[in-house]
């Protein structure tokens, strides 16, 4: 009985190494270009795909924030960098990410001149820039609150065209002049608020010392304090409403948002990544500027391997997608000759192929051995095959491919022999004692039926997925027989690979 | 992802360690329930009394007592088995066709039952016994529990109302000699006498 318990056990354990090894992951393969209006199937993180349906996410790096002026220096325009070697931070993400494999940079020159070339964006800023010429003029010519209008516009349409990214100044010159005329109209408070967000536009803004009234430069000054203690790092241009907008119009699944800030101690540099598909800062990262270089690699590498990949419907070449699995199984007659359960225990194998989406051929075979009941009325322990096989119908719903597989079941019986004699089981079914009316036997038969399996795929990484399945077989055939064995019930779990 | 992960199986911990510990229990009393603790399957030998005293059934030929060996297998709440008797109290002599009573060297069991509850054992058995054979077959009745110091207790006893012998009984105890795996197929056989052909079928029936 050992030997042929182990020899299914062997074979599966056999079969799931071979499957692993032949389903080595194929690593550097050739990206495939960006198709911005590429129909997404599902999300899916990079080792739900296989390489050859994945497309490259497009990662949009936006301009570093500077927030490393000092307050003492805001009114010294001519004073030296508070980090007189600032490394090129820019280059160092983009480095960082050119290292990954179906990554499609965007880097902030890039962004720039595509923000800045939309046709659609400067009549907008050309209305803008009259805004804020007209704006200014009417300041200067007292009209305070006409000035406040018409600045107010010209910051409204500049944010709309993203002039922020493209060139910060324009916007900051607006937002400080509307700034400086709410508190000039006596709205301190209103004023307060615009002027912080002027910094958070351009936060290394400075300004000649004689330029504004004092009173308008207590306010620039305690504006820029406010936004360096409670600006929010992660978001230097603006929310995330206003971040999911922003991929759209660059097609880019990522934003990444970096921004200079002086820690306790050092310069510390803030990385976040806002995810246009989750639309939500996914990852985030603060860490010493000199320690930058080391650091953004790693940072980057967690998080593309769990962001999401976006992945072709029409990218399988003809459609069809071919799955091989191997399982541990276990089966259960709910009709038997015993008086009690014997449980057959096994390994299956099988494979699959698509026909049209949602439908698939299919075979199966599996391999069992039945192991003797508490009463032993199973006189020994027998293998038995089954093969099945039919058409089969599946859904996906993310890394899940469920299914439902109605099947022809051939299954041809092993040694099986069953009694409630005791007589039998002690002396041996040749021995005058035994009845021999008492033994069932149904050796070497083969059962005809129907069998209906329902189950799922779970993707796991790279091509391969865990396969869990339950089934029931009906036989029918041969007309005798069936009645003292049927009905086998079976569940499986086991590790597969398409292709 | 894997932050959501490591996140829901940190919330998950103590419904997960609820399910190992409740599915452990399950095994364990599953292995406990399936395990057989009145398992009596194997050999059993003992000696019955001399003649004389409770002993007016099973005997040697000069009244000594006889050795019993029973060969068990349990098969849920069912037994067979073979009942043995040997003259030597040492169990080195079987009963032979010289024997003058060779007939009544070997039983089969028949209609064996157990109780697993209340680990009880009964049988009948259609033959003769040593001692007090009265040249015909007969049939008896065993009867034993199973000790908790793991011996087989109790009595055989003549339940046949055509026989001199009726009622009589002999109390015997058994200890355990081998486990059902040691017990080899040859044990099993209760050999015919020569003469079996002749009419003489008080063995083995």
């Amino acid at each position: 009985m050992r030997p042929a318990l182990a020899l299914p056990v062997r074979c599966w354990l056999a079969l799931c190494g071979l499957s692993v090894l032949c389903g080595l992951p194929t690593h550097g393969q050739a990206q495939v270009p960006v198709e911005r209006d590429m129909p997404v199937a599902a999300s899916l993180t990079l080792g739900d795909v296989p390489d050859a349906q994945k497309r490259s996410r497009t990662i949009a790096i936006l301009p570093l924030k500077n927030n490393l002026v000092s307050f003492g220096d805001l009114f010294a325009p001519d004073a030296p960098s508070a980090v007189p070697q600032l490394p090129d931070v820019e280059a160092a993400l983009q480095r960082a990410l050119d290292s990954h494999s179906f990554v499609s940079i965007k880097p902030v020159g890039r962004v720039r001149a595509e923000l800045a070339d939309d046709a659609a964006a400067q009549p907008l800023a050309r209305a803008a820039q009259q805004r804020y010429r007209l704006g200014l003029d009417l300041y200067l010519g007292l009209a305070t609150a006409r000035a406040a209008t018409s600045l107010q516009e010209a910051t409204e349409l500049y944010r709309g065209i993203y002039q922020d990214i493209v060139d910060p100044k324009p916007l900051a010159d607006a937002a400080f002049m509307l700034g400086v005329s709410l508190i000039d109209m006596g709205r301190a408070a209103q004023g307060h608020i615009v002027l912080k967000d002027a910094f958070q536009v351009q936060p290394d803004r400075r300004f000649r010392p004689n330029f504004f009234p004092p009173q308008v430069n207590a306010a620039l000054a305690n504006a820029l304090v406010d936004h360096r203690s409670t600006g929010d790092p992660l978001h230097p241009y603006g929310d995330n409403r206003r971040m999911l907008a922003l991929a759209g119009r660059l097609g880019a699944s990522a934003l990444v948002l970096a921004s200079l800030r002086q820690g306790p101690q050092e310069p510390e540099l803030f990385v976040a990544i806002f995810s246009a598909q989750r639309r939500v800062i996914e990852a985030e990262l603060r860490v010493p500027l000199r320690d930058a270089d080391t650091r953004l690699g790693a940072f980057f590498s967690r998080w593309l391997s769990c962001a999401p990949i976006t992945q072709a419907r029409e990218n399988t070449p003809t459609g069809r997608e071919m799955r091989l699995d191997t399982s541990g199984s276990y089966a259960l007659y709910l009709r038997q000759p015993t008086r009690r359960d014997f449980h057959s225990v096994g390994f299956g194998a099988g494979t699959s192929i698509d026909v049209r989406p949602g439908l698939e051929w299919f075979a199966r075979l599996n391999m069992y051995t039945s192991l003797s009941d508490p009463y032993q009325d199973l006189l020994h322990a027998f293998n038995s095959v089954r093969l099945m096989s039919g058409v089969g119908f599946w859904l996906r719903r993310g890394p899940w491919r469920m299914f439902a597989r109605p099947a022809l079941d051939l299954h041809l019986l092993g040694d099986f022999v069953a009694t409630t004699n005791a007589n039998c089981k002690l002396f041996g079914t040749n021995h005058k004692l035994c009845d021999q009316s008492s033994l069932s036997d149904l050796q070497q038969r083969v059962l005809v039926g129907i069998n209906l399996a329902v189950g799922t795929h779970l993707h796991i990484g790279r091509n391969f997925f865990v396969a869990l399945q339950g089934s029931a077989s009906t036989y029918f055939l041969p007309l005798t027989g069936t009645d003292r064995l049927n009905v086998p019930v079976s569940a499986e779990i086991g590790l597969g690979y398409r292709m | 992802m894997l932050f959501m992960i490591s996140r829901s199986r940190r919330n998950a911990d103590s419904p997960s360690r609820c399910a190992i510990r409740l599915a452990s229990l399950a095994t364990a009393t599953l292995v406990v329930a399936c395990s057989g603790s009145t398992d009596v399957s194997g050999t059993w030998q003992g000696v019955s009394a001399a003649r004389g005293g409770d002993n007016d059934l099973i005997y040697g030929p000069d009244g000594q007592g006889v050795g019993l060996r029973l060969i068990l297998g349990e098969y849920g709440p069912d037994l067979a088995g073979v009942l043995q008797f040997y003259t030597s109290a040492n169990f080195d002599r079987s009963r032979s066709a010289t024997s003058p009573d060779f007939e009544c060297a070997c039983n089969y069991l028949h209609g064996g039952r157990i109780d697993a509850v209340s680990a009880r054992i009964s049988f009948t058995l259609l033959g003769c016994t040593p001692g007090s054979a009265t040249g015909k077959a007969q049939r008896l009745r065993g009867s034993f529990v199973l000790t908790q110091q793991g011996r087989l207790d109790g009595t055989l006893r003549v339940d046949d109302p055509t026989s001199l012998l009726n009622g009589k009984s002999v109390a015997v105890q058994l200890d355990r000699l081998a486990q059902s795996s040691e017990v080899e197929p040859s044990d099993l056989v209760c050999r015919q006498p020569p003469d079996a052909a002749n009419g003489n079928i008080f063995s083995g029936r």
